[in-house]
């Protein structure tokens, strides 16, 4: 059935159009245009995600909301000289990792230093080992507890994870974010995958012997 | 036995264009297998992951500085939400009255007629307490302010401002129905 606009449609049962989407620039389009309210729609649209960033860099609630908004206002009022060289995402989040790094710096920890990220460590060949059982990887126990181990990752590492699994970002997106040459990219997003998998290994090896058998022996 | 790089191990769970080389070794190697299990179940988990959301007044807080013209008073913050309160204050005025201040309903005792008496006495006291109050207005002497209208106005305000209250602070939170 053809959908009808508006109350036509509502007085015919039938349903209406559904409002269409805008996209970003359309919505920057507007702002910069001098309709200000249009920028409330672009705060809802990527408030929660880069909220998610945040957090993951500053671990603190209040500070990521007012990293966020401080955020927020410096993208508003540099959106005139934004030039779509990559999507507002990328420019956005870019602003948040600065604006984050910038408040973790005043309280003494540098996101830049480096912890021994090595590209070289990359290229070891696994260890030989016994690979244990291969029960239930996919455990609700398994996701809280990486889900946890994520939001204990160093800023350096979280902010890199959270780029490239949440937001889905590529290498090179995430080197324009965070500045940060695209071996140390790979480098740092490698470390963060050991150590989470270690992190997690470990938890539930210590839930196996708390309470044997009632935590699925996923990592072993 | 040999196994493959970290970095392989990484790629193959991301399922990167890693060549059939990896992948028939991957066929073979328990050892490797399990390691991509394990790393593209981390991928998922923190694929999956919620995001953190913000507070409900983030988005005004940012309007606010952005938009200073569109601030609005308390006042008018806490009177926005009028529309959907006033169904309410209706609703608790009568059944107020007819739970504080009704002298009884006789007669009908079921249903549509005792609501319609209800009303009836409800509307005829609220009409009477009007035309006394315009009385007043005009400097005309009310012969007496009858106990039980003030109780009615009383009651009315109260309603009004704690459902605006309730209106503001709690409905708009929990069903988002603020910015």
């Amino acid at each position: 059935m053809k959908p009808v606009a508006g109350f036509q449609g509502l007085m015919k049962g039938t349903p209406t159009e559904p409002k269409l989407a805008k996209t970003d620039q359309e919505i920057i389009e507007k702002v910069l245009a001098g309709d200000k309210k249009a920028f409330s729609d672009l705060v809802n649209r990527h408030k929660d995600r880069a909220m998610t960033l945040a957090m993951r860099m500053l671990k603190n609630r209040e500070e990521a909301e007012e990293a966020l908004q401080d955020a927020f206002l410096r993208a508003y009022n540099a959106l005139s000289r934004f030039e779509w060289r990559s999507s507002f995402a990328t420019w956005f989040y870019r602003i948040v990792y600065n604006v984050c790094s910038t408040a973790l710096s005043k309280k003494g920890e540098d996101i830049h230093v480096s912890l021994n990220d090595n590209e070289d460590e990359m290229k070891r060949e696994l260890p030989d080992a016994d690979p244990g059982p291969d029960d239930q990887l996919e455990s609700t126990d398994v996701r809280n507890i990486v889900l946890d181990e994520i939001n204990r990752l160093p800023a350096t590492y979280g902010s890199v994870v959270t780029l490239f699994f949440l937001q889905e970002m590529s290498y090179e997106e995430i080197v324009a974010v965070t500045g940060m040459p695209l071996g140390t990219v790979k480098a740092k997003l490698f470390r963060a995958r050991l150590l989470l998998q270690k992190a997690v290994e470990g938890r539930l090896q210590e839930n196996i012997e708390i309470a044997p058998g009632k935590i699925a022996p996923a990592f072993r | 036995m040999s196994h493959l790089t970290f970095k392989q191990i990484q790629d193959l769970a991301d399922r990167s264009d890693t060549g059939d080389a990896l992948l028939r070794h991957v066929a073979d190697c328990r050892r490797c297998a399990r390691e991509v299990a394990i790393q593209r179940s981390l991928a998922r988990a923190a694929k999956e992951a919620p995001v953190v959301k913000t507070s409900a007044s983030f988005t005004r807080k940012i309007m606010e500085s952005v938009d200073p013209g569109s601030r609005q008073t308390w006042l008018f913050r806490v009177l926005g939400g009028t529309g959907n309160v006033f169904a309410m204050v209706l609703v608790l005025a009568i059944v107020g009255y007819a739970l504080v201040l009704s002298p009884g309903t006789s007669g009908a005792t079921s249903g549509p007629s005792a609501m319609s008496k209800l009303l009836t006495e409800y509307y005829g006291q609220l009409q009477q307490v009007l035309v006394q109050a315009s009385g007043t207005m005009k400097g005309t002497i009310a012969s007496q302010a009858p106990a039980q209208e003030s109780k009615i106005f009383i009651m009315m305000i109260a309603s009004i401002l704690i459902l605006l209250l309730l209106d503001r602070f709690v409905l708009g939170r929990f069903l988002h129905t603020r910015r």
